[in-house]
């Protein structure tokens, strides 16, 4: 059974809990909002509002840019304002403004549900929440060191550092490096007496080097196999950043005189640094229950796990897919979703068996649940909260395998480094992925590196060929900082992590275009 | 709606901070004021639907070779001198930026006709209406309907301490529907982009998404290889995204783009002639940083005839530079659409392609999914729906054997862009897609 949004307005009297933050271990607290959050949900209620939340929301994005040996670019881009969401009738309304202050809170507010009214006129279908507890929390990224604190001279200094390294390999014609940081500090409040703030902290470092044939013109790019973090300063300071260079650049020079693959079936080694983005595209979007009902149609498309599938085998038994908001380290990893629902760990592909969505407050019911399982997200305060991925990863085999062992297992396959090109239908059945490196295996050994290496696959077929996993030892983290959905679009940051793991059978393409296919 | 002396007066306060913090400085603010309200939909019911005001300066300083750039949606007297405080500070904590060009002067600059009051007032009402009219030819076919409309309205300002002052209002829309059959095999798609309320025609998009999802019902089985085919101009745009993104000078001399070596050289089938005017392109007339746009065109009866060129690479190569341009229209051809298909022993019509990537630079070859209605034609005729494939295509190739253009010309996704359908061959579909 579900609680209407009225009766869990009339069992919890708003904002009683609010003092409550105070006494906790707040970060900011500022007194000017609780005034603002009462005057908004006060006007809410007032314009008939049965349920009613805002976001007071700060988004802080940093960038640096270097080139070759020059930095390129330094920006900084700051918004911060309120969206206001309402439900009247049982229809959705939202405003936003970059103004917070209890004038223009009470204005959005009325704004909100004139929309929410227009809109229940042509409805049948009204909005219920599932329940969910008032939380009065707060969360932030557990991090040492700011990186909004680091001098952007440093930054420049160390990608420029970066950049010295790469072009010092002999073949390397260009390079480039960034790092984008991100800060995203929130405090949500809801009629339903929840007062949640949270500051969440990204980091994304990356560089590539190009090199060009000297007589051919012909060119390759190879990026570094690093990931965005949702963690400070200190994840410069071990992932291998700066380490990593010179082997980047020699590979790129490697790739470029590498032989060009032959197309055909043929078992696929994929490292952690390819495979999580195969686990986005083919595990993560699928089980959105928005996109499998058609609430996504008109843009990212359906899917084809649709719910009459749950019970039925989507990979091979050895294969167990997770959603977890609690990853530490995961870019959608947060104390709260944008409905104030707590986060959690489920299992999507249990034992290969498909058992699980996706889901936010307006969702649960949709498929028979009595609780969100805290997917929902907007990207910034003008942004409608809505389903979006939380971390998806792929549990580890038992043995603790390394990528090694798994290439020790294969007699005739491809070892598949790092992301490059990626493509999905809107149902997300075909796929076609490349990949940074590519290594040809034989009788358990890597005997050469390739090129223009491309797989092609659909994902039940994929997912069942998954023959052999990388043990807990193993396992990495990919992150996509800005994943696209919705309309209008909204980013999402979101990781991945899983091992290496092996896939029979695959069919491999030669993706330069005049083989292609 | 702020009013053009209000945003221009906006930014010269900002102006005048820097200046009274660093007389030094030389400094550009670019204003945008945005009122967006949009309505999106799903299985015939309006979902959300949402009203946002946006106020953002973006400042840019320099001091010597040092600069920074911020950004800020905060607008009042504190917040305005803490964007410049910030700033000012990043650029003197910066190393020298060798890439770093002087702020622009005043240019004459010739306002576009980019808005319409009629499109400003589609209040929430309006939209409703708009989409219920839409969603009418699925209600009486029994399909189950997505969409979304988004209707901006606002004014941009652009201004600089060495006196560029401009100023450009706009309005803007994009529609899309979906329609798909109830028993998922058949799904059918269309969209308009805008700045006129007269040209938002919202029933039209609704019934054409429609015709398409009960045509496309049930396909058959297509099997993959090069085929001739009519491309819709949705599909057409997506092709020229790769090209226009490809049109950048720098890449080019430095042997890192496709275009490379191609300047001035026959690139694609004559038939094909890129271009932008501001006079005639609805896009904005000057560039990001203050540059005039010239008309300018790309490629002419097939020859690359020009790049883009940056301020920078321009002095380095003593070239002039162009400027960066947002919209661009592809002459139109002869051809009905009928004529397209006129001809045709064995091919197929592609509506839209999904999830474009490329996947290899040196070719502009790129991968994507066919979507929203695929069909056979038959000795010139569609007679057959047909399931999705991924394609595997270079865009110079698929470009350079286009034989016929359509005289009509669409704007799916950008009010700022015009593109005719086009006819070309041995067009490699690649796999079959299962996706509906």
């Amino acid at each position: 059974m579900h609680l209407s949004r009225r009766s869990l307005l009339q069992a919890t009297a708003a904002l009683t809990l609010a003092p409550a933050l105070a006494h906790a271990r707040g970060l900011v607290a500022d007194a000017t909002y609780l005034n603002v959050i009462a005057a908004t949900l006060d006007a809410a209620k007032r314009a008939g509002a049965s349920y009613a939340d805002l976001r007071i929301h700060r988004r802080r994005d940093e960038g640096v840019r270097v080139r070759d040996d020059h930095v390129e670019s330094i920006n900084d881009a700051e918004r911060f304002g309120v969206g206001v969401r309402v439900l009247v009738n049982g229809a959705w309304g939202f405003a936003s403004s970059p103004v917070v202050t209890v004038k223009e809170g009470a204005r959005l507010a009325q704004v909100a549900c004139a929309l929410a009214k227009a809109n229940a006129a042509v409805i049948t279908r009204k909005v219920e929440l599932a329940p969910n507890p008032a939380h009065v929390d707060v969360w932030q990224t557990p991090l040492q060191k700011d990186p909004f604190k680091i001098p952007v001279a440093d930054k420049a200094e160390l990608l420029l550092a970066v950049c010295e390294k790469l072009r010092a390999v002999k073949g390397i014609n260009f390079c480039e490096a960034s790092l984008s940081t991100r800060l995203e500090w929130k405090l949500f409040a809801s009629s339903d007496g929840a007062l949640i703030e949270q500051s969440q902290t990204r980091i994304g470092p990356d560089y590539s080097a190009t090199a060009i044939h000297p007589t051919t013109g012909e060119f390759v790019s190879r990026s570094w196999d690093g990931q965005p973090l949702q963690a400070g300063w200190e994840h410069l300071e071990t992932s291998h950043f700066l380490e990593d260079t010179t082997r980047v650049a020699e590979e790129a020079v490697q790739k470029l005189n590498s032989l060009s693959v032959e197309p055909g079936k043929k078992d696929l080694i994929l490292d952690a640094s390819n495979l999580w983005l195969t686990i986005h595209e083919s595990v993560g979007h699928p089980t959105e229950l928005d996109r499998a009902l058609g609430y996504e149609a008109n843009m990212a498309g359906t899917s084809f796990a649709t719910i009459d599938t749950l019970g039925t085998q989507y990979a091979a038994p050895l294969v167990t897919l997770y959603a977890d908001k609690t990853t530490p380290g995961g870019l959608a990893t947060c104390g709260y979703d944008d409905d104030g629902v707590r986060t959690q760990r489920w299992n999507l592909v249990e034992k290969g068996k498909f058992v699980g969505y996706q889901t936010t407050r307006e969702q649960a019911g949709w498929i028979g649940e009595k609780a969100s399982r805290g997917c929902s997200y907007a990207q910034d305060h003008a942004s409608v909260p809505f389903q979006r991925m939380p971390n998806v990863s792929l549990a580890p085999g038992e043995k603790d395998l390394s990528v090694l062992d798994l290439i020790k297992a294969t007699d005739d396959g491809i070892y598949v480094v790092g992301t490059g090109s990626w493509s999905i239908d809107h149902q997300r059945y075909n796929f076609q992925f490349t990949g940074q490196m590519f290594f040809e295996v034989k009788k358990g050994k890597v005997t050469r590196s390739l090129k223009d290496v491309g797989y092609q696959s659909n994902t039940p077929a994929f997912w069942k060929s998954c023959d052999l996993l990388g043990g807990p030892s193993s396992v990495r983290m990919g992150s996509a900082f800005d994943d696209g959905k919705g309309e209008p679009m909204q980013s999402n940051p979101v990781s991945h992590a899983c091992p290496p793991a092996r896939f029979r059978g695959v069919s491999v393409i030669n993706s330069a275009s005049k083989k292609g296919g | 709606m702020i009013t053009e002396p209000q945003i221009l007066a906006l930014g010269k306060s900002v102006l005048a901070v820097v200046k009274s913090l660093e007389p030094k400085a030389e400094a550009a603010v670019a204003v945008w004021a945005t009122h967006r309200a949009h309505t999106r939909f799903a299985r015939n019911e309006i979902t959300t639907s949402g009203e946002i005001d946006e106020l953002s300066v973006s400042l840019s300083v320099q001091l010597g070779l040092r600069s920074a750039s911020a950004n800020s949606n905060q607008t009042d007297a504190a917040s305005l001198r803490g964007l410049v405080e910030r700033t000012l500070a990043i650029a003197r904590l910066s190393p020298e930026l060798p890439e770093t060009m002087p702020v622009l002067g005043p240019s004459k600059v010739a306002k576009s006709a980019l808005r319409d009051d009629a499109l400003s007032r589609l209040d929430a009402k309006g939209r409703a209406e708009g989409i219920t009219q839409a969603l009418a030819p699925s209600r009486e076919k029994d399909l189950l309907t997505a969409g979304f409309l988004q209707v901006w309205d606002g004014m941009t300002a652009l201004v600089t301490s060495a006196g560029a002052s401009l100023a450009q209002p706009f309005t803007d829309a994009d529609f899309s529907v979906t329609a798909r059959t109830k028993d998922g095999t058949g799904s059918g798609w269309s969209t308009l982009s805008t700045r006129q309320r007269a040209l938002l025609d919202f029933a039209a998009v609704g019934r054409i998404a429609a015709e398409k999802a009960i045509a496309s019902a049930r396909p058959k089985t297509l099997e993959p290889g090069r085929y001739t085919v009519v491309l819709e101009p949705a599909a057409v745009g997506e092709l020229f995204e790769y090209f226009t993104s490809s049109l950048d000078r720098r890449a080019v001399d430095e042997g890192r783009s496709a275009f490379s070596g191609k300047l001035g050289q026959k690139l694609v089938s004559e038939l094909i002639t890129l271009t932008s005017d501001p006079r005639t392109t609805p896009m904005l007339p000057w560039d990001g940083e203050g540059l005039a746009l010239a008309p300018r065109t790309w490629v002419n009866a097939g020859v690359l005839e020009s790049l883009a060129v940056s301020r920078y690479w321009a002095k380095q190569q003593k070239l002039e530079p162009t400027g960066s341009y947002t919209g661009f229209e592809l002459a139109p051809g002869q051809s009905s659409r009928a004529q397209l298909l006129t001809g045709i022993k064995r091919g197929v019509l592609v509506t839209r392609f999904w999830y474009s990537n490329v996947v290899d630079p040196k070719t502009l070859a790129i991968t994507a999914l066919t979507r929203d209605g695929t069909f056979l034609i038959e000795d010139g005729v569609v007679t057959t729906p047909i399931k999705n494939f991924r394609i595997n295509q270079s865009v110079i190739d698929a470009l350079a054997k286009v034989d016929a253009v359509s005289s009509d010309r669409e704007s799916p996704g950008s009010s700022a862009w015009k593109i005719p359908a086009m006819r070309t061959h041995e067009f490699l579909l690649a796999s079959q897609s299962e996706a509906v």
